[in-house]
Parts: C-alpha cells; structure tokens; sequence
C-alpha cells in the first residue's frame, strides 16, 4: 500500500512537469516582449535588456523553461506579475483560500446533497420524487453557472436583498457563490448516485441483507452506499477540479478576489506570468485531490487493497462510463 | 461476391439503424430532446428569415425597451432588438459545438486508435501525454489557449478542439481495445491486411457507438464551454451576437433591465438541455451497457 | 394441518414489465412439516426462486406483486406481517441459502461482520459476543475461525457457500430455505455443502424446502417432494411417491430426462419436447399441455384441479388424475 502511494506521488511529477511545458510554451510563443510590457513604451533599450535578463527571458528556449522550472521548485517562485510587481507566488497566495474556500463548500454542500438525493431518488424509483430529483438533475447539468449566478443575484441580492453581491469574507457572501458553483456538481452527483445505487440495489448481497431481518435503512446505507460509493466519490473528486476551474466565472460574476478572477484579469491586461502561476497551480490542486479520491477507493474496497498490494497499478475502472466503454 | 457481402453489410448496418432508432423513440424524453435540437438547427439556419430586425442595427431611440409586441426579447443599451440576438446567437453557438466536436472527434480518432492498435510505448507516450491535458480542468485550459491565441470565433473553436481531444482519445482507445480481441481483427491480420486498413475499416467502425455518443455529449458541453470564454471576455468579441458575450454585454444592466439576461441564459439552457437529453437517449440506445 | 410450520395456499406473484403481467407463481399450494425436508423440483423459471423469495417476502417491488393467497408461517400470513414482524422472522424463524455464493456476499464486509451482523439482529449480544459466535458458526462449517477478518474475494466459491451456510444457520432458524444451494459449485464441492447442510439440518432439526433442477438431490435429502411447472404445483408427495410412482406426464418426462446407466445400449435420452412456456404468455388450459404427449381437448380448455390419487400423493392432470381416481 505504502509502495503503491509512493509510485503515485512519483507519477505526479511527469505530469505537472508537463503541465508547466504547456504553460511555459503559452507566454514562449505569444508575440510581444515581456520586458516591455512590464517597462511600458518609453522604456530605454538598456532597461529592456535589463529587465530580460532579471526576467531569464534569455538563451534558448531550453535553457529558460530549465531556469523556470528551477526558480518553482527551489523557490516556489512562479515569477513576477506584470502590473504589480508583486511575487506571483504572493498574489496566489493571498486569492487562494477565497477560492478554495469556495470549490471546497460547493464540494461538500454538491457531495452531501447529491447523495442524498440520489440514494431517496433510487430507492424510491419511478415515484413523484424520482421524478422531482431526476428533472432537477437534468436542468442543473443543463444550467450554465454564470447565468444562474446572475440570476441569483437578481432575485436574492437585487430584488429581495437577502444576500449581499459580492465579496466573501462573510459567512452570508458564501451562500450565493457556493449554490451558484455547487449547481452543477450536484446534480451529476445526483444522477451518478441515482445511477449507482439502482445498480447495487439490484444485486444478491442486498438480498441477502434483507433476508437476515435488517432494517431497510441499514441495507440501504450499509450495504447498498458503500458499494456504490466509487464511481460516486470519483465523480465528487473530479468536481473539485471543476469547481477550481470554474470558480473563474463564479468569481467574476459574484467579484470574489480569488485565483480565478486573478487569471481572468489578468489575461485582459497580459499579464502571463500570473496566468502560467494560475494554471499550474490549479493543476497541482487538482492532481493532489484526483490523487486523494484513488487511495481513498483503497480504504473503501478491499479487493482494490488487495489488488494494490499485490503491485498491480492498474487504475481500478470507477468511472461507470469507462467501465461500460473498455 | 464481393458485391453480395457489401450488401449485406450494408443492410445489417441499416438494421441497427432501425434498432437504434426504434429503441431511441420509445425514450420520450430523448425524443424531446432531439425535436429541441432540430429546432435549434432550424433557428440557426433560418436565423436571417426569422429574426424580425438587423442584430447588429443600433437604435439608440429605443434603448432598454421591456420585452414588448414589437421587441419579444426587449433591446438592449444599443437599441438592438435581443430576441434577432439570440436567434443569430444559435449561429454561432452550433458552429462552435459542431466544429469544435468533430475536430475532437477527428483527434481522438486519430491517437486513440494509435494508441489502442499498436500498443507499448507509443500507447504509453501518447496516454501520457492526454493526463497531463486532463490534469488542467476544461475551463481553465482553454481560457489558456485563448489567452495565446487571442480571441474569436476561429480560435475558441481551436482552443476548445485542443481540449476535447484527449477525452475522444481516451474513448476512442479503449473502444479500439475492446474490439482488438475480436476474432475477426485477427483474421484480418491474419489475411495479410494491412494495419492502416484494418484500423480503418475494423476497428474504428467497430468502435463507432461510443464515440457517437461522445460527440453529442461534447457538442454541449463545448458550446457551454465557449459561452463561458465569451462570458468572462474571451472566446466571441462583442458585438457578435453571441449568448455568452450577450450576458457579459448586460451585466452592468441586472439592477434595473433584468430581462437583459434572462433570454441569453434561457438560449444556452435549452440548447444543452435538449443535447444532453437526446444524448443520454442516444447512448442507451446505441449501447445497452452504458445505461443506467 | 397446525403442525405444518409452513402452509402455502393459491400463492399468485406476477412481475410486471411495462404494464403486463409476467405470470411468475400461478395458485401455488404446498405445506410442510416440522422437520420435514421438501424439495421444490422443477426447470429453471418454473417460479421455484419466486416462491422461496416470497416466503421472506422478499420477491423485490414495486415490479413485483402478491397477487393473491396466503403465506402461514406456524399460522400467522407472512405476507399481513407488519414490516417488524418481518424483520424479526427473517434470518431468525426462516433463513435463505442462496443461488450463487458468488454475489450473495457483500464484498466490501469481512465474512465474519456479515455473520455476526444476524447474530446481532436477532440476539441481544455484544459485539463481541457476536464475533465470537460468529467464529464458531464458521469452525462449524468447515472454515477457520481466525478467517474471521477475510473478505469475500479471498474465498473459492465453496467457501463463499459455507459462509453463506453459516449466515442461514447462525441463529437457528427453524426454516432453511435453499435456493439452488449448489448449483453454482464444483462437483466434488457439492457434494460436500450438500452433505454439510443435510448434518447441519439434522443437529439443529430444522425443516428445509431445497429448490433444486437436480433430481439426484432431491432423492439423497428430501422427505417430501413438490414438482412446480409454470408457477403450479404439477405433482406433490413424498419422496416414494414421485420417484416409484411419479404419475404426472411432466413428472414422467423429468425422470425420462435423466441419463441412466442401466439403460439399452443405443437407447436414447427422451427429453421433454418444446421449451418452458413464457410466463408472459401461458397457454390456456393446462399449462403443460402444448408439450404433453397425452394432451387432449379437456386439458387445452380447463386448468385441472390437483386431485389427491393416493394418502397424501397429489396430481394436478385430466389424463392422470380423473385415470387413477376412476381406478
């Protein structure tokens, strides 16, 4: 097991190695000089090659992506912004616990809720409330979240004031932000457990279950969820990847200083270096929580412990629609 | 002789055909689904017979006029009349959806067999190389590619091409694996066919249910995805008549002309509604095991 | 009849797929004594696993309906118990032994929580208590109990069944219910769960219905022996009964089936022609008749009723019936 966690934090390397190649090539390749930018137009041409130079804009494109990636892992120092002038590492780190703050709740408030959700519309399949919960379902992976954001902001901030617009530094600005990005997360949760469960219900231990004179809930959330748990905690996994992704438009609509509204600022003023920072540090995030969800599959079902002790890595098949695909 | 086996071939495929198709229209909510997006289509091709006014003609006489006889969606802070935007929106909108999935699609196709046909290092190199692709989240991705790229209708459909192809990829190979095994593949090697044609005219056909399925469901996702970028000011300059760009044009607006972003958004939701709908239908039909 | 522990009468379950019935258990009767072993015979989708399933009242809704009749258990109908009741009875008065011990296992439960999960339900017992009694139920199938803490993939099939034994038997039920118990299994395997369950039976004098396809079986274990047909008691007696003096032509068919040692050399197997009839559309009249080589026109109109053709040896046919009572 210990083996198996090592092998997958090593795997991670190449991969954010590669994410930092992609992002590198992003300010490589788009046309303009950095110095200049950051000097403005009636820069002298000595203060330009100054500013290269402390930029490590110089020598090949080689030996720059070596001395970037070298300034993040000696100093976790992802460059400097354009406009402030600031450590890019400084401005993530101050937006990154709004941000994080927020793709966390909406985690938690989609996790919780879609499950329930999910396991009442399974269980009592075909009635009224199936319905209810299969509808709300469609219509929540169907909404775009900005717009229901705006749209919240119109009936509960604008109309009956309950909430106010922006900002989130109080518990009552985390509501609107997190239902806005939860949305979409809650209702796949929701069809995934519906999904799931419908499936596990339908097997001979659950049978077995009943026929011992357990109670139904027991049967149900005992025997039933954790079965049905994987392909529901991968979904919930890979939402939290979505939910830093698209915190960019919840922020920008709810204007919560956060990572997102950071990139989205800063790519109407060019301002790469922060937009690289961005990325990469959204993609580590991602990757770690991705890497979480897996062992926690593990700690769920032994036969995968088993099967990772046996130090066979081969990705266990969670995702019902790989699963159907393979 | 050979004529004979084409032609049964090709009646067996009409068969399936009919079977997908009996079995997608006793799924009434896929059938909902599907006349959305017909009329969807119907919209964007018909847009300039529909729209009752020029999407682009600024009326400053009539600014922020209530949704009205004359302006069923009201106009905005330029006088132009919104229900002509969102007719035109749909233009757009189902241009980058259908562009963006099929050079997925087309991507996928290609990697994905590579991948899953020949196997060992080249599988590994090019696997490896979608994770990374799938390490940065959707939104994020293409709002990357868009920032070196700059903006416009050309370049939201590359950047969001690039980042459904390794989904396609991801599909496309483990399809190709799943037929690999099949007797048949191994006659064909077997015959001496090459592995071009055997690529071509087995396995990718073999395969063709899921990626169906998968250009569906990504032609919603996509044409959500590029509202997205015009929303937060990427993707479709203003004054395109663009759902996405229409929402961020109104924003200021939402205090006092609420309507301004009420029929954009309700655009975009029903055109993803009826995808993901007819999608769902479509792959319950096209492959029994997927469904849920 | 108040010393049958189990009184099955005119039992009508149908599933129901897009609003037609599928006729699955069709005014199925049958009692059984207490200690007494009747094995329920018949092909596969007969209704043998409805019927066990309905016993529990398991049979799964809302797809699922009693149509009609009654289920006694020591006098008391299963199917009017209040959901307590039934949580009480089953895995404590009636416990089931399923089909496949490959599913019937949760897979993510060690094998010993599964047992002492019944042990706990229905003795007020600490959890260690529960464990420990669990650890002798499986010593008492064959298994070592410190494999308390395996899970079930750790287990060959055999094993699997004797766990699932060790469940149906851990709180002394006093009806065992076995689905098939073996069917799933290795010959060699068989023989033995077979033989365990029969020991098992005897120590804790339990009544059992044993479901089976397999006559030999029935012959090595039951008293009494039911023969069920599209959802219908065809045949019931006891064992002598059917096996000298098997009267129904499906009964007769059945053992015409069997391949037999002694037999002519060149004579052929004589299987019972055509297929099992689709419960979602039986033929009218006697549901065997469109495969009964002695079919006449009284079996195509009318459904016979059961007729009792010696002490307690019962026949459900025109041919049959009305012949020997005339005798």
């Amino acid at each position: 097991m210990l083996r198996y966690v090592g092998k997958r934090i090593l795997m991670l390397i190449p991969v954010m190695l590669g994410v930092s190649l992609i992002v590198f090539c992003m300010i490589y390749f788009t046309p303009g000089d950095p110095a200049e930018y950051m000097l403005g137009v009636d820069a002298t041409p000595e203060a330009v090659a100054a500013m290269r130079e402390q930029l490590g804009l110089n020598g090949t494109f080689l030996e720059q992506y070596i001395r970037y990636i070298g300034k993040i892992i000696t100093r976790f120092d992802f460059g400097t912004s354009y406009s402030t002038h600031r450590s890019v590492t400084t401005e993530i780190l101050d937006r990154f616990p709004n941000t994080f703050r927020l793709a966390l709740l909406s985690m938690v408030v989609s996790a919780v809720l879609g499950i329930i959700l999910g396991i009442i519309s399974a269980t009592k399949q075909y009635t009224i409330f199936d319905n209810m919960a299969s509808a709300f379902a469609l219509i929540g992976t169907s909404m775009p979240s900005f717009w229901f954001g705006l749209m919240l902001i119109i009936w509960f901030c604008l109309k009956l004031k309950w909430f106010p617009p922006s900002g989130f530094d109080t518990p009552a600005q985390w509501v609107l932000p997190t239902i806005c990005l939860g949305l979409g997360s809650t209702a796949t949760v929701t069809r995934q457990t519906r999904s799931s469960m419908l499936e596990v219900i339908r097997q001979d231990y659950i049978v077995t279950a009943r026929s011992k004179g357990q109670l139904e809930s027991v049967v149900v959330l005992k025997h039933g969820l954790k079965n049905a748990m994987m392909p529901i905690i991968t979904v919930i996994g890979n939402s939290f990847g979505v939910h830093l992704g698209g915190a960019m438009l919840t922020e920008t609509v709810f204007s919560i200083p956060g990572i997102g509204k950071m990139m989205v600022d800063a790519i109407a003023i060019k301002n790469y270096p922060v937009v690289q920072g961005g990325v990469l540090f959204i993609a580590l995030c991602s990757s770690v929580v991705n890497l979480l969800v897996d062992l926690l599959y593990a700690y769920i079902d032994p036969r995968i412990k088993a099967q990772y002790s046996k130090k066979k890595v081969k990705k266990p098949a969670a995702n019902q629609k790989t699963k159907g695909v393979a | 002789m050979p004529d004979i086996m084409e032609n049964s071939a090709e009646l067996k495929k009409q068969n399936q055909l009919l079977e997908v198709w009996k079995s997608l229209k006793k799924n009434r909510l896929a059938v909902f689904g599907l006349c959305l997006t017909i009329l969807l289509i119907l919209v964007a091709i018909f847009a300039d017979v529909i729209a009752p006014y020029d999407p682009y003609s600024n009326d400053l006489a009539n600014t922020f006029c209530y949704p009205c006889r004359a302006h069923l969606f009201g106009t905005d802070n330029m006088g132009r009349d919104q229900f002509s935007r969102v007719v035109y929106g749909a233009r757009i909108s189902l241009l980058v959806g259908i562009s963006t999935s099929l050079f997925g699609m087309i991507g996928g196709i290609i990697l994905g067999s590579i991948a899953g046909y020949y196997g060992s290092h080249t599988e590994t190199v090019i696997m490896r190389a979608m994770d990374i692709f799938m390490a940065i989240p959707g939104t994020l991705l293409a709002m990357s590619i868009m920032a070196v790229l700059g903006q416009g209708v050309g370049n939201t459909i590359l950047a969001l091409g690039i980042g459904a192809v390794p989904r396609f990829t991801r599909v496309v190979r483990s399809a190709v694996l799943g037929v690999k095994g099949n007797e048949y593949i191994e006659a064909a090697q077997a015959i001496g066919a090459s592995s071009f044609r055997i690529i071509t005219k087995y396995i990718v056909v073999n395969s063709l249910a899921p990626i169906i399925v998968q250009t569906t469901m990504n032609v919603a996702s996509a044409i959500l995805a590029a509202t997205s970028l015009s929303f937060i000011g990427l993707g479709v300059q203003p004054p395109t008549a663009e759902w996405g760009s229409m929402l961020s044009a109104a924003r200021p607006y939402i205090r006092d002309y609420g309507f301004l972003v009420l029929y954009p958004g309700l655009a975009i939701m029903a055109t993803i509604f009826g995808l993901n709908l007819f999608g769902d239908g479509l792959r319950d039909a096209l492959d029994p095991r997927l469904k849920n | 009849m108040s010393e049958n522990l189990l009184d099955i009468k005119n039992l009508t379950v149908y599933y129901y797929r897009d609003g037609k019935p599928i006729k699955a258990v069709n005014d199925l009767s049958f009692s059984l004594g207490k200690g007494e072993t009747l094995g329920l015979v018949g092909e596969t989708g007969a209704g043998k696993t409805t019927t066990a399933k309905a016993i529990l009242k398991l049979v799964p809704e809302p797809q699922g309906k009693y149509e009609s009749g009654e289920i006694l258990l020591d006098g008391k109908d299963v199917l009017k118990m209040s959901k307590g009741q039934l949580r009480r009875m089953r895995g404590h008065d009636v416990a089931m032994i399923f089909q496949d011990p490959m599913t019937s296992l949760n897979p993510v439960l060690t094998v010993g929580e599964q047992i002492a999960e019944v042990v706990r339900l229905h003795s007020k017992v600490s959890r260690a208590e529960a464990t420990k009694k669990a650890q002798e139920m499986l010593e008492m199938v064959g298994i070592s109990g410190s494999r308390y803490t395996a899970y079930p993939h750790e287990f060959s099939g055999g094993m699997k069944q004797r766990v699932v034994i060790a469940i149906a038997l851990a709180c002394n039920p006093r009806l065992l219910i076995a689905d098939e118990p073996t069917t799933a299994l290795d010959v060699t395997i068989q023989a033995q769960v077979l033989e365990l369950i029969k020991d098992l039976k005897d120590k804790f004098n339990t009544s059992m219905l044993l479901i089976t396809h397999d006559l030999g079986i029935v012959a090595e274990v039951c008293d009494k022996v039911a023969v069920i047909y599209a959802g219908e008691i065809v045949e019931s007696g006891t064992a002598e009964d059917i096996f000298d003096r098997g009267t129904h032509p499906y009964t007769e068919g059945l053992f015409n089936c069997l391949p037999r040692l002694d037999s002519e050399e060149g004579e052929r197997l004589n299987p019972i022609k055509g297929l099992a009839p689709d419960p979602m559309n039986l033929p009218a009249g006697c549901a065997f008749h469109p495969r009964c080589p002695y079919a006449t026109d009284a079996c195509r109109q009318s459904n016979p009723k059961p007729v009792e053709i010696e002490p307690g040896h019962f026949v459900k046919c025109h041919v049959r019936g009305i012949g020997k009572e005339d005798a």
